[in-house]
């Protein structure tokens, strides 16, 4: 049984008007790296000030290690913050500023001197340890930020979108740097961001937020194959996952979906899926990520359409397929497939691949669980 | 074209020379009365013919020169208008600094009292300060301070902590929340965040406020032309003396005026360095 370190309970904020922190709710395991993800303004910074203490939820309760710390002040709850713009202190060399936090608990000098070497040779910050901080780059700086949170060995690690100033490659190493240090220290560590690929490889579980709501929580893996509505779905995952929306009816015999008088036939995609008698008759969206889309240059498939255009993603090529007037998808395929503007080409999807969701409330629906049941 | 650019060229020089002569005459012209002996006061060239040290001497010692100069009644030695503006000035700065910085803290970082409270601090910087100065005197005859240090510093103190919450404001704000935010996580005490944290960072922003506010009390004139006679009287209360009732002594006043802008001059060249980085706090950040 995993122990629960924190435990968030109905949180509600409200800034005036506006309401930052809708109800929310989760709990995170000792030793895990959990990750609230979600846009900007969706309340993932203000969910982590008011677990650093920093912010006073209007309503709700939070936890640390089974303690109620909602009226604790922040340098009583032995939590510890990493900021977006790194508060390194410029007027102290790399040691002082390390050195703080230990400072100001008045630990013992020795005990000072040894965790700040510690963590320093950790962070490979031992060279430029009596340098002034302002004389720093901002890799350093990023880990000096680190560091002061690592020394005073806190009981959970805040991070507040602590790679969005670097740039992509120092961000590529800092995120193996933290997913290493986190393995290592076995840190509880709870990491606010709204970038989802940063999420998906730093993270044990993620919390998906928008407009201040939770609207999942679940590992990586979960909800990248089983959103749990629209939001998330097209939230994660890049590029963007494919949505088709429309009426399901059968007609003559043929699974359609209509729209505003247009009509895709979906009989091949959706025909062998359980439970998807349903859905007939329901407004839905259906779900396609570009990822789980194969293209077939012979024409066969579940449909055909042209190449509009392609663009080049790494060694992948994002394709645009037109399916019928106004229903374009988008696919991956590999960089050798030759392929023109205007080709004709087959479009082959794995039917456990499609995502279904009612169209008004964004709900998934499970045609699985419904055909089970 | 060419024409265009030696006119647009030569108007410039002309503007910054007429400038400098505005500046600089009056400068000039002190610096070479205080070394002019009393037959060339009221001549009209610069370089005194016989250059004497006269005019000094006779501020520390004015018995020695009594008629002389012209003069029909001796006005006191300048040691003690001299160590009184020094105690004055600089102890009704350090009062105004350390209250501004304080105010300024609170109105920076829990906005009291309020927007209107930091803006009503500078309303008596809106009227002149001939309006304040008789109910003050009366309120300092009631309670004794007149003619007192005491008397001076509170009301210099008090006039100038205006400036001082101003000035050290803009520094607190610039200093991100954050960091003081990252310094209480890690464990450190409210009073501890001021003064490891905040109080280091707005150094220059106290030096400057400080400077600022010295250069105002030493050259004060009217409160303490009112409310000093004799114990308390400051420097620039006792120049104005040279010239009135005790006749015109144009030299002596010159030669003191020097004397008097030597603190200034000197203090702003020591901590030029701290004005620099001081007036450009949000540029160096970081």
């Amino acid at each position: 049984m995993k122990k629960v370190k924190l435990e968030v309970k109905n949180i509600t904020k409200r800034f005036g008007d506006l309401l930052a922190v809708n109800n929310v709710s989760f709990e995170v395991y000792e030793g895990e790296t959990f990750t609230l993800l979600g846009p900007s303004g969706c309340g993932k910074t203000t969910t982590l000030r008011i677990i650093a203490g920093l912010e006073k939820p209007d309503k709700g309760r939070v936890f640390i290690g089974g303690r109620d710390v909602t009226d604790v002040p922040p340098r009583e709850r032995n939590v510890c913050l990493v900021f977006q713009e790194y508060a390194v202190f410029p007027h102290m060399t790399v040691y002082d500023n390390i050195a703080f936090g230990l400072k100001a608990r008045k630990e013992p000098e020795e005990l000072i001197a040894r965790r700040v070497r510690e963590v320093a040779e950790l962070l490979g910050l031992t060279s430029v340890l009596n340098t002034k901080a302002s004389k720093v780059g901002l890799s350093e700086k990023q880990r000096i930020a680190l560091g002061r949170c690592l020394v005073v060995e806190p009981e959970i690690l805040l991070l507040d979108e602590p790679l969005t100033l670097a740039d992509a490659k120092i961000r590529e190493t800092m995120r193996r740097e933290l997913r290493r240090l986190q393995r290592e220290l076995k840190i509880t560590m709870i990491y606010v961001t709204h970038d989802q690929l940063e999420a998906m490889m730093l993270s044990d579980r993620i919390a998906v937020m928008n407009a201040g709501r939770l609207l999942q929580v679940g590992t990586p893996r979960e909800i990248y194959e089983k959103p749990k509505n629209l939001f998330v779905a097209y939230f994660i995952g890049s590029p963007t996952i494919n949505l088709i929306e429309g009426k399901l009816v059968r007609k003559d015999g043929k699974l359609v979906l209509e729209k505003e008088g247009l009509v895709l036939d979906a009989t091949k995609l959706l025909e062998e899926a359980k439970g998807v008698g349903k859905i007939i008759g329901r407004e839905i969206v259906i779900g396609i990520r570009p990822e789980d889309i194969q293209i077939d240059p012979s024409g066969h498939g579940v449909w055909k359409g042209e190449v509009e255009l392609f663009e080049v993603s790494g060694d992948q090529l994002i394709v645009h397929i037109k399916l019928a007037e106004e229903t374009k998808i988008r696919a991956m395929a590999p960089f050798s497939l030759r392929l023109r503007t205007g080709d004709i080409v087959g479009v082959a999807i794995n039917p456990d691949k499609v995502h279904v969701f009612d169209r008004k409330t964004g709900e998934r629906i499970d045609l699985l669980s419904i055909g089970e049941a | 074209m060419k024409w265009g650019r030696i006119v647009v060229t030569s108007l410039k020089y002309i503007i910054i020379g007429v400038f400098i002569l505005w500046v600089l005459v009056p400068v000039a012209w002190i610096i070479t009365l205080a070394f002019k002996p009393y037959q060339e006061w009221r001549v009209a060239y610069f370089i005194p013919k016989q250059p004497t040290l006269d005019n000094f001497i006779v501020l520390f010692k004015p018995e020695v020169f009594t008629g002389v100069m012209g003069a029909t009644a001796i006005v006191e030695p300048v040691t003690k208008p001299l160590i009184n503006s020094l105690v004055v000035s600089a102890l009704a700065t350090v009062l105004a600094v350390i209250v501004g910085f304080f105010s300024a803290y609170g109105a920076s970082r829990y906005n009291t009292p309020g927007p209107f409270g930091i803006f009503f601090t500078l309303l008596t910087r809106m009227l002149p300060p001939a309006t304040f100065v008789t109910p003050i005197m009366v309120y300092y005859a009631n309670l004794g301070l007149l003619d007192t240090h005491l008397g001076l510093i509170a009301l210099y103190s008090s006039v100038t902590v205006t400036y001082a919450i101003w000035i050290l404001k803009g520094f607190i704000d610039a200093i991100p929340v954050e960091w003081e935010e990252a310094a209480m996580l890690e464990g450190a005490s409210p009073t501890k965040v001021l003064f490891k944290v905040v109080l280091p960072l707005v150094r220059p922003g106290l030096v400057v406020a400080g400077l600022f506010i010295f250069l105002l009390n030493w050259t004060e004139l009217l409160f303490a032309l009112v409310l000093t006679n004799i114990n308390a009287v400051t420097l620039p209360v006792h120049i104005s003396k040279y010239v009135g009732a005790v006749g015109q002594l144009y030299g002596p006043q010159a030669a003191l005026a020097l004397i008097g802008s030597i603190v200034p001059v000197t203090i702003g060249y020591i901590i030029q360095k701290h004005l620099v980085t001081g007036f450009t706090f949000g540029m160096v950040r970081g």
